[in-house]
């Protein structure tokens, strides 16, 4: 593999040094190592406690929440629009009673429910 | 209406960014073992890495990036326990690899890198940053009132 010549004499390391470049090397992948084992020791406990592996099932009770959400706002729709179907029917038999009775005129159509208007 | 909006189960972004940078994470582990496995030595001819050059060998330390990155994707699809342990571990990897530069340069005398080490350095942060990411946590869902006529 050809390399520039600056690059290759900054490569050439002296041999004299290797033995301790082999050291180094050592020491430094054996401290990373027990680093990491110190450092996942403290740290996987906060990853049991917190249930990080639970990750699936938060996004089903997530999706469950959202479907309840819906569907408490369907029921409440349809909560209103059987009010508002009361409040016609009344008004229109009231108005029907009053009409026959002689006290308003058929031609007046009742009012809607405030929440329709 | 009765039904307040704010059920959105909004928390559970956070794991998902975590997540993400995880598996960019073992993408960039993957190509630097890749890397170091196909090229050998004369992948790392800088002066920064005459200490894994000579130990252990720029080929087994392209093995451990692959194994790393492997692992780091494995937990990442069956979060638990070993996450941690494979982040910890890839926190340290390039922490190390960072050291192993100063290292060269001291002991071979020779030509001294300083933005070498922001690469390492910098990618073990973000290792750290996902090892010690916020996990998620869901309201507890809302008793819904149902009570009003």
């Amino acid at each position: 593999m050809p390399v520039g010549p600056i690059l290759a004499a900054a490569a050439a390391t002296d041999s004299n040094l290797v033995p301790l470049l082999i050291t180094l090397g050592g020491l430094l992948l054996g401290g990373g190592g027990v680093g990491g084992v110190l450092i996942a020791r403290a740290q996987s406990k906060n990853y049991v406690q917190t249930g990080y592996r639970d990750l699936t099932g938060a996004y089903k009770e997530a999706a469950a929440a959202s479907e309840r959400e819906a569907a408490d706002e369907r029921a409440a729709k349809e909560r209103a629009e059987y009010r508002a179907d009361r409040w016609r029917a009344y008004s229109w038999a009231l108005r029907d009673e009053m009409a026959a009775a002689g006290v308003v005129s058929k031609a007046i159509p009742p009012t809607d429910h405030p929440s329709e208007t | 209406m009765t039904v307040s909006a704010s059920t959105q189960a909004s928390p559970a972004v956070r794991v998902i960014t975590a997540r993400a940078v995880g598996f960019v994470l073992a993408g960039v582990a993957l190509f630097d073992g890749a890397g170091l496995v196909y090229g050998g030595d004369s992948a790392v001819q800088t002066p920064s890495w005459a200490v894994f050059r000579a130990f252990p060998g720029p080929e087994a330390m392209g093995l451990i990036y692959i194994a790393t990155a492997l692992i780091l994707v494995y937990a990442l699809a069956r979060p638990g326990i070993l996450l941690a342990w494979v982040l910890s571990g890839g926190f340290c990897l390039y922490l190390v690899v960072g050291g192993s530069f100063i290292a060269s340069w001291a002991v071979t005398d020779g030509q001294i890198v300083w933005p070498a080490l922001s690469k390492p350095w910098g990618l073990a942060a973000i290792w750290l940053l996902v090892l010690l990411a916020k996990p998620i946590s869901l309201p507890a869902p809302e008793a819904s009132q149902h009570g009003q006529e």
